[in-house]
């Protein structure tokens, strides 16, 4: 399913906008903000641009729930000097895409496997694993400018939001699969407290004073935390980052085929590794061929692009030691 | 001679005796336990769901149908009981009041699948009852009859505890089909504490026809200590119906290992002259006293082993219905048998007739309902009938011999009976849901009718006792 | 609704920010780091020379291709500027990155984040054995202080601007040294 450009020029200019006049009474004059100043700029908001809003904060619920629970699940690498390194490169890369505007945010997970997520809101993970397998700054940028491509046209929110609830409850349903498998067992399941019913959403909202708060961000986390984690995309948006991301990073300057050697190497590393990663994303050699039609497309081999070597051994001098298993 | 007798039975059936009757705590009630987050919510019906930790109590069989581990426990309870014995002491109510806090459960629940397909361990420490009293029963001047007292002073500390702590097994024989067995550690200990005082004026005749005012005076201080140690296996199995049904039956039983009662008790009866006219109230009758004043004291240590007997088998049957995901509605029967002791018949001061039980038969009904996925409200009532024997009412003739003083047979019938109090109640809890774990408050209410003999003769009191506890409880699944 | 909106949105555009223009996919723009930066017809310096910029001036950047900016003139013409010789301008007003950030600060709890607000986030699914299932990410309580360290430690701009003088400098660098053997 590919987003179309129009459509994704539509949505930015409301939102644009949106935050344009919300800007006008109050951005303007703040960093962090003044109740007051806020309360004005949401009071001078048309229901149109609310909902915008409330749409952006939407997803900046669901993306903080979802990072948070990886970040809690894998762990988050502390060391300042790395995770600022990796926020560098990432909002560097990130100011040359489509959408530089956006907030990007990036965090370091402690683990060994391959793997970036990107969550919705701008919070993007990646792992030491991954880290590990890149040999150049260059491989690095291209990793997050996918997914920052993936952020900014906001792939996983888009699709969640089309999800019906009954996908929901399918992926909730899921992942109590173990027990559904026993009658005896499952008629003993009392109900699922992710699932967003009317009743609970008004008392999640009664009690937490904020509308449309609680139960369906929950269950739109649940479900994007299924599809990060097991499902994946669809692969044509897989695609797309892949060959978005390339473009910002080329952009940026780095050189056009570290992606390529990325992929290359992770798959002449490890077989398990790419196994896990081809759940959740297209196969390895179709992805390399979309992204050989893209270097084409940007007359890459005429392009001299960065390696950042010098930076990057300095980093990789301070990575941690990976950790057992 | 009457009005010496009367000073007796009335100190005496104040409570005064070498036998401070056994904390009426509740030994003789059974069904007023908070033991686990969703059972006690739900009046304790849990023998057909039991499916978690407090499984270990209330059948595990049911352990086998757990859905995951869970650790959980009652943070907190806090419970008030107040009984009043309606005209005791002439026309006037005797209170006893207790209140205090414990801590009633505290178990965890391990599935071993990855040892043994359909293996569920789990352990628990548990309190069934628990009661801390501490009654101050001061009274200035009051009637029985024609004895007037001038001051009765009452103090009685009591804690009691009866705790388990043990651990079980359960494991689905067939897919629809769990056994269970537990094996607990138990230990029922209680210390009252009684401290009387009563002070009676009279006009005391000597032998040689001379008259003097002067007080009558009784104090008695009695310690006693109950502690009975033992072991209590449980058998148990529970059967999964069609429709969402499941049913469920226990027995369990307390074999006792070693009891032992400790009485130690002063009591000390003065006759005081009051040579020096000093304020002796002369209200009460003249009392023939023979000469010289007597004096007396007395001091009493008793061990017995064999205070309790035996400890009564249970048997409980229960249904449940697992209506939906959100609702789930049970039933529990439960039996326990009558513990009938020998000496009873042969000594009416044997310890053992206080401690003598009856068969009882209770029942317990209870729903789970999730009123949003994430607040399930419980609810239950029960019944909590009383182990002791109904009291009976005789009719003293003191022309034919027959009263408690007079006729043994007469005493051990309708004389200084225990009390028989049985209850109803009701539990109402709402908890606080999250995916892995949960906690819950709520109060539990019991209020009974009985009757008693307080005073040691056959007078009979109307009892009204009620009870209220605040539980929190909370449970973690892993 | 969507007409009247986007006619509305177009006219507060236009009055507040620079024109977005509607066949782009984004609104960059590259500045001329010197006077006479030649503008080309096609991506290659062999190609004709359409016009120069001044030291400054601003054009509308859009893809790479080679080593060359593919650009709009002022005139609306499309032509190529070397990667070299421009300095590249995101353009972020930073409305959008407020609204976002207003939204997220907005919602975060006071404290450490250990209120209702977090707590009612608490995740999980009973029931489950432990395997060694990446699904098990679900299941975990999110570390809202570890996100909210995240939305905390934005990156300066100087600093984005260094890391492209670095990048620029390697690449003009690499350009100016002799072309290595044809690799991978």
């Amino acid at each position: 399913m590919m987003i179309l450009d129009s459509h994704v020029r539509r949505r930015r200019n409301m939102l644009i906008c949106t935050a344009s006049l919300m800007a006008a009474a109050a951005c303007t004059m703040k960093t962090h903000g003044t109740d007051s100043a806020e309360k004005a700029a949401e009071q001078s908001m048309t229901p149109e641009q609310r909902a915008i809003f409330e749409d952006y904060r939407m997803e900046v619920e669901v993306g903080r729930n979802m990072a948070g629970r990886l970040l809690g699940y894998y762990g988050v690498v502390e060391d300042p000097k790395l995770v600022g390194y990796v926020n560098q490169i990432g909002s560097y890369v990130a100011s040359y895409g489509d959408y530089p505007e956006r907030r990007y945010m990036f965090a370091v997970l402690k683990h060994e496997s391959v793997n970036a997520f990107a969550c919705p809101g701008g919070y993007i993970l990646v792992t030491m694993g991954a880290l590990r397998n890149a040999n150049s700054e260059a491989e690095l940028a291209a990793v997050l400018g996918h997914e920052v491509a993936h952020v900014g046209k906001r792939h996983m929110y888009d699709a969640l939001k089309k999800m019906k609830q009954k996908d929901i409850d399918e992926a909730s349903a899921k992942k109590r699969a173990a027990i559904d498998k026993d009658p005896y067992l499952k008629m003993r399941q009392r109900p699922e407290t992710d699932s967003a019913s009317a009743a609970g959403s008004r008392l999640a909202t009664y009690l937490t004073g904020k509308a449309g708060v609680g139960l369906s961000i929950m269950a739109a986390a649940a479900a994007g935390m299924q599809m990060i984690t097991e499902k994946g995309l669809d692969k044509d948006l897989e695609y797309e980052a892949d060959q978005e991301g390339v473009k910002y990073a080329i952009r940026a300057g780095y050189e056009p085929r570290a992606m390529m050697a990325f992929l290359k190497r992770l798959e002449d590393h490890s077989a398990k590794k790419v196994k896990n990663l081809e759940k959740t994303h297209p196969p390895m050699k179709e992805r390399r061929d979309q992204l050989a039609k893209v270097l084409l497309s940007l007359k890459a081999e005429d392009i001299i692009g960065a390696d950042g070597q010098e930076r990057f051994k300095k980093v990789k001098a301070i990575f941690p030691v990976p950790e057992a298993g | 001679m009457r009005s010496r007798l009367l000073l007796c039975s009335v100190t005496a059936g104040l409570g005064l005796s070498t036998v401070a009757t056994p904390t009426r705590a509740d030994q003789f009630h059974y069904n007023n336990v908070l033991v686990g987050t969703r059972a006690m919510g739900m009046g304790g019906a849990f023998a057909g769901i039991a499916d978690d930790a407090s499984g270990l109590y209330y059948n595990p069989g049911g352990l086998a149908f757990a859905l995951s581990n869970d650790i959980q426990g009652s943070a907190n309870a806090f419970y008030g009981k107040n009984t009043v014995y309606k005209k005791a002491l002439g026309s006037t109510d005797f209170s006893e009041e207790s209140s205090g806090s414990l801590t009633p459960f505290f178990g965890g629940l391990q599935k071993l699948d990855r040892y043994v397909e359909g293996l569920v361990a789990a352990f628990g420490v548990y309190y069934t009852d628990g009661d801390l009293k501490d009654q101050d029963t001061p009274i200035d001047r009051f009637q029985i009859g024609t004895t007037v007292i001038d001051r009765y002073h009452r103090t009685s500390n009591a804690r009691a505890a009866t705790y388990f702590a043990g651990a079980g097994l359960g494991y689905r024989v067939l897919n629809n089909l769990g056994i269970g067995f537990g094996l607990s550690y138990f230990n029922a200990d209680e210390l009252v504490q009684e401290f009387q005082y009563a002070k009676q004026s009279l006009r005391i005749k000597l032998s040689d026809g001379s008259t003097v005012d002067g007080w009558s005076i009784l104090a008695s201080n009695i310690r006693q200590h109950l502690a009975v140690y033992g072991m209590q296996p449980t058998l148990g199995v529970q059967v999964a119906l069609p429709s969402g049904f499941t049913a469920g039956l226990t027995v369990k039983k307390i074999f006792v290992a070693t009891q032992s009662l400790e009485t130690a008790s002063d009591i000390s009866k003065t006759l005081v002259s009051d040579t020096q006219n000093n304020a002796a109230t002369v209200s009460g009758p003249a009392l023939t006293i023979a000469s010289p004043i007597q004096n007396t004291v007395t001091k009493q240590v008793t061990e017995s082993k064999n205070p309790v007997g035996d400890m009564p088998l249970e048997a409980r049957v229960g249904v449940a219905w697992f209506a939906s995901s959100s609702f789930v509605w049970s039933l529990d029967l439960s039996y326990h048998d009558g513990v009938t002791d020998a000496d009873v018949k042969t000594d009416p001061n044997s310890v053992r007739a206080a401690y003598a039980k009856e068969a009882v038969v209770n029942l317990a009904t209870g729903v789970e309902w999730y009123v949003t996925p994430t607040f399930p409200v419980r609810f239950g009532i029960f019944t909590n009938n009383d182990a002791r024997p109904d009291v009976k009412k005789g009719t003293a003739d003191a022309a034919s011999g027959q009263t408690c003083s007079q006729s043994l047979d007469y005493y051990k019938k309708y004389c200084a009976q225990p009390d028989h109090v049985d209850y109803y109640g009701g539990s109402l809890f709402i908890a606080w849901v999250q995916p892995n774990s949960q906690i819950a408050a709520g109060i539990t209410l019991q209020s009974g009718n009985g009757k008693a003999q307080k005073l040691g003769d056959d007078a009979v009191q109307e009892v009204k006792s009620n009870q209220y506890t605040f539980a929190f409880s909370a449970t973690h699944n892993m | 609704m969507a007409g009247m909106l986007r006619f509305f949105c177009l006219v507060v555009t236009a009055t507040i920010l620079m024109p977005i223009g509607s066949r782009s996919a984004r609104a960059a723009h590259v500045e001329a780091k010197k006077d006479g930066v030649e503008v080309y017809a096609d991506a290659t310096n062999k190609s004709q020379v359409l016009t120069t910029l001044k030291s400054g001036e601003a054009v509308v950047a859009t893809e790479r291709k080679g080593m060359f900016w593919a650009i709009k003139t002022a005139d609306g013409k499309d032509g190529y500027v070397s990667v070299l010789v421009v300095k590249h301008k995101p353009d972020s007003d930073g409305t959008i990155a407020n609204a976002i950030k207003a939204a997220s600060k907005e919602g975060r709890p006071e404290g450490d984040g250990s209120d209702a607000r977090a707590r009612s986030a608490v995740m999980g699914v009973r029931g489950l054995a432990e395997d060694d299932n990446m699904a098990n990410a679900s299941n975990v309580r999110p570390n809202l202080r570890a996100v909210y360290r995240m939305e905390d430690k934005p990156v300066a701009d100087r600093k984005i601007d260094e890391l492209g003088q670095s990048v620029l400098k390697e690449i003009a660098g690499k350009a100016s040294a002799p072309t290595p053997a044809p690799g991978k």
